[in-house]
């Protein structure tokens, strides 16, 4: 309130401060009318001359009338029909509206704003002979050696050169405890170093930089609107003129109607003219969702739009992917079968694998590491199937069991169901399966147990085999489990699990998620370790592969919901309730003024509240499991 | 393929006026999209491809003086 205040420019605060001095000597002393009135137009033009001046401008200029011309004409009728402190009072309380409407806004802004703040200002550059400049983070290019203080913001993505680092990475995901990194890895920009001097080699551009690519994903949020948010601004373009040719309407009864006296109707037609503002819905609604929207981020949760936040409310299923979503997609060679060596199979499958991003191709690659990997040719990807490619010019393909019997013309030997099976082929020839593990994430049963207490029913949807799915599902508790999806199947499964009740949802990371992120309602990847074309697909990324986060998410948006429908509501029957009143001559302009300025203000505080919901995701995170917390708070 | 442009965007009075100089922008013909972002104060249009920040710069600062006195607009201060 006091930084409200203080925020309106001091000749400002003297005008309004006068206007309702002159309001209350108008209200309590006995003036005489003479007195009264030259008080009243003095006091008026001291407050009101700008807006009566931008009134006949945009009149006279773009023949338009604005919002300043219906108070300008509301406030001239109230002292024709000598209601001169209801006059002021209209005048001084739209302007203090206005003031609290930027106060508002501009502080919802500083609050998304929250990342951009720490926006990156300058980075230090170091040059070949040791030297360091200080540039602007978009005028240094790739390649070039940027050093980073402790405590000061990572300007821009690099690959560290030396040594170790921690980073805080709370800016980007809201989590504050440290992240190590080590020689060859890429810090992402917006990090701050927590802990000794670095140095950095520039992998991107600034323009391309993970920093640079949150606040695009959180500026363009606001396209995607939500639909109360696109209902009011539909309605907002009728209700002004409707109102207002309302109270033209009004204000000609007494020419119809004999015996009217034209100044009561023309009071009626005033109170018209004063709640002709649908302010209080068009700010407070997109508001409400404009703050959730920063509560997600800050807790660590970006969606690209506030429809996201309806479809995130509404969500009855929650499909999952099982590698690198339930488990941690980290798998690990534990054996190989086949005439082959083990050696020889992993370096020939790690010739093909090294240019696939899937987690298992990581695995493979893993393990050969310290081998002598051969040469491929003629690389491609089947998505979801395995790769293929040629070495020392021989047709090598590795891949699903199916992919492999394809390609070699018949079925493929049985493997140990529980665990992951990779199979080679060469010339269409089988020679054996490589066999990898994969642990699950402690948390994905707590995961499953917290969106059921919100009345979300988790699937998994896995393109891997029975044995390994089911195994998973039974650890975590999921009781609908389909497994050997190929991508197109995790399309057809989404579409079955959407109903008129509710929308369906989709986790996943891996690149072969891309197509089922996009086809979802709504798309929810992982972002720390998920691929880039997941993020790019995803309408919502949870920004530190907590899975706890997404059930917060679900909470805070049916909250953040609740509180846009709340607005709408409130300002709308106030409105309308006054309308009415007004039409009938039961209201006077004190009524009007309140449904002008204090429905908004009401509104907007309400709509604030909002951005406090981000404590929901942090008791999740503290307390793993207890999801039942959730759905109470 | 659109490329997107980012201005900041500053003076707009309130959120209904907001929206409405962006149903201006969309409509002046030079863009297939315009989002105005009244509570970030950003504005983002999608212009042609090569589009130049600058021209476009004083494109859209003429639709918003045909609206109303005091508007801003700027390029991205990055």
């Amino acid at each position: 309130m006091r930084g409200f205040i203080m925020g309106i420019a001091p000749s400002r605060r003297a005008a309004l401060a006068l206007g309702i001095a002159a309001m209350a000597a108008l209200l309590c002393l006995n003036l005489g009318p003479r007195l009264a009135l030259g008080l009243t137009v003095v006091v008026y033009l001291i407050i009101a001359h700008q807006v009566l001046w931008g009134a006949l401008k945009t009149l006279w200029v773009r023949h338009r009338m604005n919002e300043e011309f219906l108070m300008s004409l509301a406030t001239l009728g109230a002292m024709a029909i000598g209601e001169y402190p209801e006059a002021l009072a209209v005048m001084v309380f739209y302007e203090v509206g206005e003031c609290f409407e930027r106060h508002a806004t501009e502080r919802s802004r500083d609050e998304i704003k929250a990342i951009a703040r720490l926006r990156p200002k300058v980075a230090r550059v170091v040059g070949a002979d040791g030297s360091v400049t200080e540039k602007k983070p978009r005028q240094v290019r790739v390649g070039e050696v940027i050093r980073v203080p402790r405590g000061e913001m990572v300007p821009l993505d690099g690959r560290l050169l030396r040594g170790a680092a921690a980073i805080d990475k709370s800016p980007l995901t809201g989590e504050s405890e440290p992240c190590h990194f080590s020689v060859g890895e890429e810090i992402p920009s917006g990090c701050i170093n927590s802990g000794a001097v670095i140095d950095l080699e520039v992998s991107r551009a600034y323009r391309d930089s993970s920093i640079s690519r949150l606040l695009a994903l959180i500026e363009d949020a606001a396209a995607s609107k939500s639909r109360p948010e696109a209902l009011i601004s539909r309605f907002s373009g009728i209700y002004t003129p409707i109102v207002v040719t309302g109270a033209a309407l009004l204000a000609l009864v007494p020419l119809v109607a004999a015996g009217e006296r034209w100044e009561d109707w023309l009071g009626r037609a005033l109170i018209f003219l004063v709640v002709s503002c649908p302010c209080a819905l068009v700010l407070s609604v997109p508001l409400s969702f404009f703050a959730g929207l920063g509560a997600l981020s800050r807790a660590g949760i970006v969606a690209k739009g506030s429809s996201y936040i309806e479809a995130m409310r509404s969500m009855r299923t929650l499909c999952l992917d099982k590698t690198g979503t339930l488990t941690y997609g980290r798998f690990h060679v534990e054996g190989t079968t086949g005439g082959m060596p083990r050696e020889g199979l992993i370096a020939l499958a790690a010739a093909l694998e090294s240019g696939s991003t899937h987690p298992l191709a990581r695995a493979v690659v893993a393990a050969a590491a310290g081998l002598r990997i051969p040469h491929c040719e003629d690389l491609s990807e089947s998505q979801g199937e395995g790769m293929r490619g040629r070495v020392d010019g021989r047709e090598v393909a590795v891949g699903r069991a199916e992919f492999i019997a394809r390609l070699t013309g018949a079925a493929v030997p049985d493997c140990d169901p529980g665990a992951t099976a990779l199979h080679v082929s060469r010339d269409g020839v089988y020679l054996g399966a490589i066999l990898l593990g994969d642990e699950v994430k402690p948390e994905a049963a707590g995961l499953v147990s917290a969106m059921r207490d919100l009345g979300v029913e988790c699937a998994m949807l896995t393109g891997d085999r029975e044995g390994v799915a089911s195994r998973v599902a039974a650890r975590v508790g999921i009781k609908r489990c389909h497994s050997g999806l190929y991508p197109g199947d995790k399309l057809r499964l989404l579409r079955d699990y959407r109903s008129p009740r509710g929308t369906c949802g989709y986790v996943g990371d891996g690149i072969n998620d891309a197509p089922a992120l996009a086809a979802a309602d709504l798309g929810i990847a992982m972002g720390q370790f998920g691929s880039e074309a997941a993020v790019e697909a995803a309408d919502v990324v949870v920004m530190d592969d907590q899975l706890l986060k997404i059930p917060a998410a679900v909470a805070i948006s049916r909250r953040v919901y609740a509180v846009a429908i709340e607005n709408i509501w409130l300002s709308m029957g106030i409105k309308i309730l006054i309308l009415a009143l007004g039409a009938l001559g039961l209201a006077n302009l004190w009524l009007a003024i309140f449904g002008d300025v204090g429905v908004c203000v009401l509104a907007v505080l309400n709509a604030m509240r909002a951005l406090t919901f981000s404590r929901m995701a942090r008791a999740a995170g503290a307390a793993p499991g207890r999801g039942g917390e959730l759905s109470r708070a | 393929m659109a490329t997107k442009l980012r201005y900041d965007i500053k003076g707009i009075d309130c959120a209904a006026c907001a929206a409405k100089l962006e149903g201006l922008f969309r409509s002046c013909g030079r863009y297939q999209g315009a989002t105005l972002n009244f509570t970030l104060g950003t504005l983002t249009v999608e212009a042609a491809d090569g589009a130049d920040e600058e021209q476009e710069l004083s494109e859209l600062q003429r639709v918003a003086d045909g609206f109303e006195d005091g508007i801003e607009v700027s390029v991205r201060e990055e």
